[in-house]
């Protein structure tokens, strides 16, 4: 066992635990959002730790505010002694899949790509033409 | 000599509008319970019981302090007492809420309550033995209108120690090194003065140190090589609290 300075000289220092109120954080990605039921009220935290608790309740944004009081009500009656509700972060206003960004492409594929969907009577004049300017610019 | 050391009662804070008092006063009694279970010598109060500007929970505080104090006192435990950045008042007067405390000057009375509002090196007696317990070298936090310098104080205080005693320094000072916690971001309170590491490495014979101020119990080695010992709060006050262990530390030297 490794000894403290304090121990080697003659001194020994030792915690002590006392019964303390848990402070407890219910998160985002809690399985209560979900309605996972089980022993555990939050996924993380058992019923037992929840009696006489306070609880910091963070909704994700797609929780809405029933589904936010059912969590709150599920706490109080596992004997949360107070239950705090943070703010929820807003929902995006763009959705995920706009937000992702086009696998990187080389200049001649965008140009090509571009030409494809061109509004033109004679596609592959066109093309003709580009290729021998991407070709010029040694592209 | 066996030592009780806590810290940071707070016993006028609120989390999420919750009084909390009640559970601090429920976590001095497990350490008064301890202090004569285990017949320690000597109980010491590292500071931070409760800020000065809601006169009601002053009132409230300092009847818990002094009723510990005087338990202690019944039970032949001498307890040292000092104020933290919480506890200082702010009006010139160097007063904080251990005052009612140091007017009942308990230590002329035979009590053994010694309460340190300024620096001060005492030599703490025993209640039920002859010889002298300990040199107490003790640090507070002070009012800006009382402000001291703890290295030059510790220096002068180790030319005039019992060297037959060992020596305990308790303070409630930041220490430089030690991961902040809610103490110093939604807690804050005072200015920064720091523990002289140095000053009290070089106190001679056999030591103990501790240090309030911050509320995770932990043992924190300084870059000289000091130990200080810090016993945390008695309570998870705040969120960021929520994975602390509270309690208090019993040193035997």
């Amino acid at each position: 066992m490794r000894r403290s300075a304090s121990e080697k000289r003659g001194a020994r220092v030792t915690g002590h635990p006392v019964k303390a109120r848990e402070l407890l954080t219910v998160p985002e990605d809690c399985s209560l959002w979900v309605g996972v039921p089980g022993p555990y009220v939050a996924g993380i935290v058992r019923v037992d730790d929840v009696k006489g608790a306070i609880v910091r309740l963070k909704p994700p944004p797609e929780a809405d505010d029933a589904k936010v009081e059912q969590a709150r009500q599920a706490l109080l009656r596992s004997g949360a002694l107070a239950v705090r509700l943070m703010p929820r972060r807003r929902k995006a206003v763009v959705p995920q899949a706009a937000k992702e960004r086009p696998a990187p492409a080389s200049h001649r594929e965008v140009v090509m790509e571009l030409a494809a969907r061109a509004n033109t009577p004679d596609r592959a004049a066109l093309i003709a033409v580009l290729d021998e300017a991407l070709a010029q610019a040694g592209l | 000599m066996k030592v009780l050391v806590t810290s940071d009662w707070h016993h006028d804070w609120s989390t999420y509008g919750v009084v909390r008092a009640g559970d601090v006063e429920e976590a001095v009694g497990e350490t008064l319970t301890a202090a004569v279970k285990q017949a320690v010598d000597l109980y010491l109060f590292l500071g931070d019981l409760a800020d000065p500007e809601d006169g009601p929970a002053v009132l409230k505080a300092a009847a818990l302090a002094m009723n510990a104090a005087c338990i202690l006192s019944s039970e032949g435990i001498p307890s040292v007492w000092i104020p933290g950045n919480h506890c200082v008042v702010e009006d010139g007067s160097g007063a904080t809420v251990l005052r009612p405390m140091l007017m009942m000057n308990p230590v002329s009375k035979g009590a053994a309550i010694y309460v340190s509002e300024v620096p001060r090196l005492h030599r703490v007696e025993g209640l039920t033995k002859v010889e002298g317990l300990s040199n107490v070298i003790a640090l507070p936090f002070t009012a800006s209108s009382h402000a001291y310098d703890p290295a030059e104080f510790v220096r002068k205080s180790a030319r005039e120690l019992d060297a037959r005693l060992p020596t305990i320094v308790m303070g409630h000072l930041c220490m430089p090194g030690v991961q902040p916690g809610e103490e110093t971001t939604e807690m804050p309170r005072g200015r920064e003065v720091t523990f002289p590491y140095d000053a009290v490495q070089a106190i001679p014979g056999r030591k103990l140190v501790f240090n309030g101020h911050y509320h995770r119990q932990q043992t924190f080695t300084a870059p000289n090589g000091l130990q200080v010992h810090i016993p945390g709060s008695l309570a998870r006050l705040t969120m960021c609290e929520e994975h602390h262990s509270p309690g208090y530390l019993i040193a035997e030297v």
